[in-house]
């Protein structure tokens, strides 16, 4: 046996089809919400129930309305934030965020043009708001700050410019476990 | 105009150091991570939070739902569930695990750690475990790391580590209550309850103890071969002499265990955290020791810990300390005083600074200081009780490389040097020389190893390994003369100052696969490990033909026996896994794991062959469980093959195959209540398992209230 020259031709290959992982994200579904959500706890600065929780979604896009409307369905199902915290979620366009009050969580819908984007990340900004989305376009452009995979692992991906702009912290082990934006 | 190096250095190091970010590694909240990633989180491997798929380590973490539903309330009757590890139950409440072969009694290859501060003791390099002050139910999870591990856990992680990690009061809210009545008039009770105090810190307190017989099978006399279900005629015919009576209380003690322990937790500032423990444990049991005796032992461990962790503009910078003092009250051979007695204490202070440069590496720097003491008091008639005294400095370094998303590498090394010294009376006719003890050692351990996502479902693990196993500090110190005037023979045993620490090298390949049309995760695992300068203990090394010291040990003849490095023992096997669980509450784990050793000719004449078919070759395991709203049911049953369970010095004795079942049904009240019956070695009423007298079927009833 020469584990050495296995060894080596293993890294070769390795090193060869080291390539990205990321995998474009279906529509936004219960299961997506459901992991976005348990990010909350590990923020430094917590999250107080009940709260508010926008969805926002692009007029121009029927895909980002439709997923939007999707998302506010789970939420008027009951669905509740880690500790049986209680979530309202609420329905705006991206260029109405900054008029709903109290916002301390976004949920940016599937679909959503970079404009639209441009106006989540001003007034995630100007909210320190966490910003989350299952579309990692929005996380790859630093708009969003964590973008959700659920299936079939749990892959999270981090923005650092977005989450300094929005003044959003995380616990240190969480920012060790999610992926950054390179 | 090209500026002048010293200025082109300045630059890059001002780069590197503005870049420069805490790899931030503060006590972590396992409860949350785990339930957003859908999988254990450790920082064990490599000090910064990492999922358990993503380590670059062959490591199983056992759960805390996993705990409870092994209705075990014993750790390695727990562990028995990990393919690879080999649990020898010696009596009662006594056990021993093996990692990968080379099972022995006093496993000294397996570096157990509780939090991070070792419950491994040195003077046998064994772990206790029925001495551990802890509380099952509060037990977060069990890490169990297979594979050579000294560069990433330090000395004594030759096979692995098991890593047991409890709640964190800073974040768990664990208020437990469990009685247990069983078998053997066995009688347990643990509690555990822990406070938050004004979100800046956080107190604990477990406490517990258990009390039971020990097994009433039957023992014979350390002459011979030892068979528990050997007959009084049997052992006539084989010349054996069943042990008299009135010395049966003392070989069978009847086990019990106290504890108690505390921990503190305070973020003094959203920078500074600091952790304090303190522990104290006591138990007596009969334990098979690795010479092959079965002892009465009283075992007393205090303990105490302090540290901090701050994150500074340099990384996170983490300093523990603990101390720990253990004395050992062993008995043998129908001696109603301890024959002998052993202290050993052992201060650790450890330094180490965590930091990123950019997002893709992730770096620690570590160093240690170790001081440890062993003293052995043997009651013989002259004074010849070496003090050792060990002085470890070492440094170490680990980085990781995330170099994508798919492929990471992580590569750590660490560099012990140690001293010894000797302060106590030594017997001038000892056949070691007082200046042999004044001996250091430098030896160095690596660990390597690329973790490759290929795909959502499949990850490989390609590990290297080179970690150092040090003497035990009784192979160092350990010094008895024995007469015996039936023959006119002296047996002059001491200990070997000049022993090398043992290497174990481990290559290995992995491949997990997820089957998500069938809930399951495949593991599959392959190892070739080559363990040099083994240490055989006790080996023969001299005769003398004239007494050694005429008016004290009159022998005629004088044989000369000490540990010492014997030769090199190879390796090789691997472990196949499938385990999942589905919506409908079914949970199942099947495993295969085979393990093949083999000795170099020193060890075999050295009289060790320790090693060789020391541990079953091949091993089966099946767990399946269900759940049902209130109702939980869970069956484990395992069977491996025959082996040579090491007794008596020089004395095997050969163990057939077996399986055993283990199971436990429990029905939760009002989610406060559980009330469970579970039980070990259900299959039969007696089964042989090792040398040592046979083990027992145990069935308990337990009672845990959760508040």
């Amino acid at each position: 046996m020469k584990p050495t020259r296995l060894a080596r031709a293993i890294i070769v290959l390795a090193m060869t089809l080291g390539v990205s992982g990321m995998t474009p994200a279906p529509a936004t579904d219960r299961l997506d919400l459901s992991v976005g959500l348990k990010t909350l706890p590990l923020l430094t600065s917590k999250i107080v129930s009940p709260a508010v929780v926008a969805i926002v979604f692009d007029p121009a896009s029927a895909t980002s309305i439709a997923d939007a409307d999707a998302i506010k369905g789970f939420f008027d199902e009951g669905l509740e934030g880690p500790g049986g915290m209680t979530l309202n979620g609420v329905l705006t366009s991206a260029a109405d965020l900054g008029t709903v009050g109290h916002v301390k969580v976004i949920v940016v819908a599937k679909g959503v043009g970079q404009s639209a984007l441009n106006a989540v990340a001003a007034a995630s900004a100007t909210a320190g708001a966490l910003s989350i989305s299952t579309d990692l376009d929005c996380v790859k452009a630093q708009k969003c700050v964590l973008g959700i995979l659920s299936k079939p692992n749990v892959e999270i991906y981090i923005s650092r410019l977005a989450a300094e702009a929005a003044n959003v912290a995380f616990a240190p082990a969480f920012t060790m476990l999610a992926r950054p934006i390179r | 105009m090209t500026p002048p190096r010293s200025a082109s250095s300045l630059v890059v190091l001002a780069t590197i150091a503005a870049s420069i970010s805490p790899a931030r590694a503060q006590s972590m909240d396992y409860t949350a991570l785990q339930a957003l990633f859908g999988e254990p989180i450790t920082t064990s491997v490599t000090g910064t939070a990492q999922r358990a798929s993503e380590v670059a380590a062959n490591m199983t973490i056992i759960t805390t739902d996993q705990i409870r539903q092994s209705g075990s309330r014993s750790i390695p009757q727990i562990l028995s569930r990990v393919p690879g590890l080999d649990i020898s139950q010696t009596t009662s409440v006594a056990y021993d695990v093996g990692v990968r072969g080379y099972q022995q009694q006093m496993q000294s290859r397996l570096l157990v750690l509780i939090d991070g501060r070792q419950v491994f003791q040195d003077d046998y390099s064994r772990t206790v475990w029925e001495n551990l002050p802890v509380n099952i139910d509060d037990i977060r999870q069990i890490e169990v790391v297979k594979g050579p591990s000294s560069a990433l856990f330090g000395s004594n992680a030759g096979g692995g580590v098991i890593n047991i990690v409890t709640t964190n009061p800073l974040y768990d809210r664990n208020v437990v209550a469990t009685m247990v009545y069983g078998t053997k008039q066995t009688a347990e009770g643990d509690t555990t309850a822990s406070a938050k105090i004004a979100d800046i810190g956080g107190v604990k307190i477990s406490a517990g103890g258990m009390n039971g017989r020990e097994f009433g099978t039957p023992r014979y006399n350390l002459g011979g071969v030892i068979g528990p279900e050997i007959s009084a005629a049997q052992a006539s015919a084989a010349n054996l002499t069943p042990r008299p009576s009135n010395d049966e209380y003392l070989l069978t003690l009847n086990p019990s265990h106290r504890y108690v322990s505390t921990t503190q937790v305070f973020e003094i500032s959203p920078a500074i955290q600091t952790d304090t423990e303190f522990s104290y444990t006591k138990s007596r049991s009969s334990e098979g020791y690795y010479s092959g005796r079965l002892d009465a032992v009283e075992d007393t461990v205090i303990s105490a810990r302090g540290g901090f962790t701050w994150q500074s503009p340099i990384g996170t910078i983490k300093n523990t300390n603990y101390w720990n003092q253990t004395r050992v009250a062993n008995t043998e051979s129908g001696t109603a005083t301890p024959y002998y007695t052993d202290v050993e204490a052992l201060l650790v202070s450890q330094w180490e600074d965590q930091f990123r440069i950019g997002s893709d590496h992730t770096f620690r720097l570590s160093s240690e200081y170790r001081h440890e003491t062993f003293k052995l008091q043997v009651n013989q008639t002259y004074p010849q009780n070496p003090q050792i005294e060990e002085n470890t400095f070492a440094v170490g370094g680990m980085w990781l490389w995330q170099i994508s998303d798919a492929l990471s590498w992580t590569n750590a090394a660490r560099l012990d040097h140690v001293q010894l010294s000797e302060t106590g009376p030594l017997w001038s006719g000892s056949f070691v020389s007082p200046n042999a003890y004044n001996h250091s050692l430098t030896a160095e351990s690596a660990n390597s190893g690329l973790v490759y996502k290929a795909s959502d479902t499949d990850t490989f693990r390609l590990t290297y390994g080179r970690a150092i196993e040090l003497p035990r500090l009784l192979d160092y110190g350990f010094n008895v003369n024995i007469y015996v005037p039936s023959i006119n023979r002296s047996f002059e045993r001491a200990g070997n100052p000049s022993l090398n620490p043992a290497i174990v090298t481990n290559y290995e390949l992995d491949y997990d696969r997820k089957l998500t049309t069938i809930d399951s995760t495949l593991k599959l695992a392959g190892y070739y490990q080559i363990n040099d300068s083994i240490m055989v203990p006790l080996a023969t090394v001299g005769t003398l033909d004239t007494p050694l010291v005429p008016s004290l040990i009159p022998g005629q003849t004088t044989t000369l026996s000490q540990s010492i490095n014997a030769g090199t023992s190879h390796g090789v096997g691997g472990e196949i896994q499938l385990a999942g669980q589905n919506s409908r509450g079914i949970r199942w784990d099947g495993s295969y794991s085979l393990a093949v050793t083999t000795d170099s000719p020193g060890i075999v004449s050295a009289g060790g062959d320790l090693d060789k078919n020391s541990t079953p070759k091949h091993h089966l395991r099946l767990l399946l469980g269900y759940t049902t709203g209130p109702w939980e049911f869970d069956v484990q049953s395992q069977y491996q093959t025959s082996y040579f369970s090491h007794r008596a010095l020089n004395v095997n004795a050969a163990v057939d195959d077996y399986s055993s079942v283990t199971g436990r049904i429990a029905y939760t009240l009002d989610t406060s209540y559980t009330i469970a019956l579970s039980g070990t070695n259900l299959a039969q009423a007696i089964t042989r398992t090792t040398a040592f007298p046979a083990i027992q079927r145990q069935v308990y009833l337990s009672l845990t209230g959760r508040f």
